[in-house]
């Protein structure tokens, strides 16, 4: 047995689907798919949902939006009949997309801290290792924002300064 | 072999049907869950909802009603709050169970 995440093929979801792993979804899923990792469509998979993730593999077929907050990789074979949103898109000779297509846009990412039970869930069990170093890098890029104004009252030297700006993020990770 | 994993990060709210086997590390909720093969909810997993299958083993938190067409099985260490119907049902030292038990005849 395996530890990814797995619709199977003769599986139907149908409601909202909240991951901070991996999945694959070989199956059917229908409603909406929010992930802080990667969602992949595999081949035969029929997907109708919206779909928000750090990234996006389509293999199958996908009616509905897809947001990915790095990256949409459109297979040969794979079809989104919806909106693409996106930093970066892949599209592969055989893929195809009938919706509009933005990229080089910056897509607010799903988060499953926002939801108090999700949370609480998450810290009784334990998060596979490449989710952790994901959220880490998902916290460090809001970071600069919050904390600038931490080392303002310090107006000893610039090196000193440059200091205090390193440490903050260090101790947290 | 074809199986649904769900895993300890992932939460479902909705409904999951099909024909293969399911596996729960994570969280499902508010639906029902109707799968032909066997339903496995591990110790990490949660199901809040009904559960329809032909076998399932319980070794994390159920809450809601177990119908089986061969057995259903509490494991230590499992919890289970609602009813059950199996021809067949196990319940290990250790386990918790709160509801019904039909086992029909």
């Amino acid at each position: 047995m395996s530890d990814v995440s797995v619709i199977a093929p003769n599986h139907r979801v149908v409601g909202t689907v909240s991951a901070a792993e991996d999945l694959i979804i070989q199956g059917r899923v229908e409603g909406r798919i929010q992930s802080e990792a990667t969602v992949i469509i595999d081949q035969a998979a029929i997907v109708e949902a919206e779909i928000l993730a750090r990234h996006v593999l389509v293999k199958g077929i996908v009616v509905g939006d897809v947001s990915g907050v790095e990256g949409i990789e459109i297979a040969p074979g794979g079809q989104v009949l919806g909106d693409l949103r996106t930093r970066r898109l892949a599209l592969r000779a055989g893929g195809r997309v009938a919706g509009n297509v933005l990229t080089g846009v910056e897509v607010q990412p799903f988060t499953m801290a926002g939801k108090g039970g999700a949370q609480a869930w998450q810290r009784q069990t334990p998060r596979p290792p490449q989710v952790r170093g994901f959220s880490e890098e998902i916290v460090e890029t809001s970071r600069p924002s919050s904390f600038t104004p931490a080392p303002q009252p310090a107006t000893v030297g610039a090196g000193e300064v440059k200091k205090a700006k390193k440490e903050p993020s260090r101790e947290s990770i | 072999m074809a199986e649904t994993i769900i895993g300890p990060t992932i939460q479902i709210e909705g409904d999951i049907s099909g024909s293969d086997a399911l596996a729960v590390h994570g969280l499902v909720r508010g639906g029902r869950i109707q799968v032909k093969d066997g339903v496995v909810i591990h110790a990490s997993g949660r199901v809040e909802g009904d559960v329809e299958s032909a076998a399932v083993e319980i070794a994390g938190v159920v809450q809601g009603n177990v119908a089986a067409t061969d057995k259903v099985e509490i494991k230590a260490g499992g919890k289970l709050f609602g009813d059950v119907k199996a021809p067949r049902i196990l319940i290990a030292d250790g386990a918790s169970f709160k509801g019904n038990i039909n086992m029909g005849g």
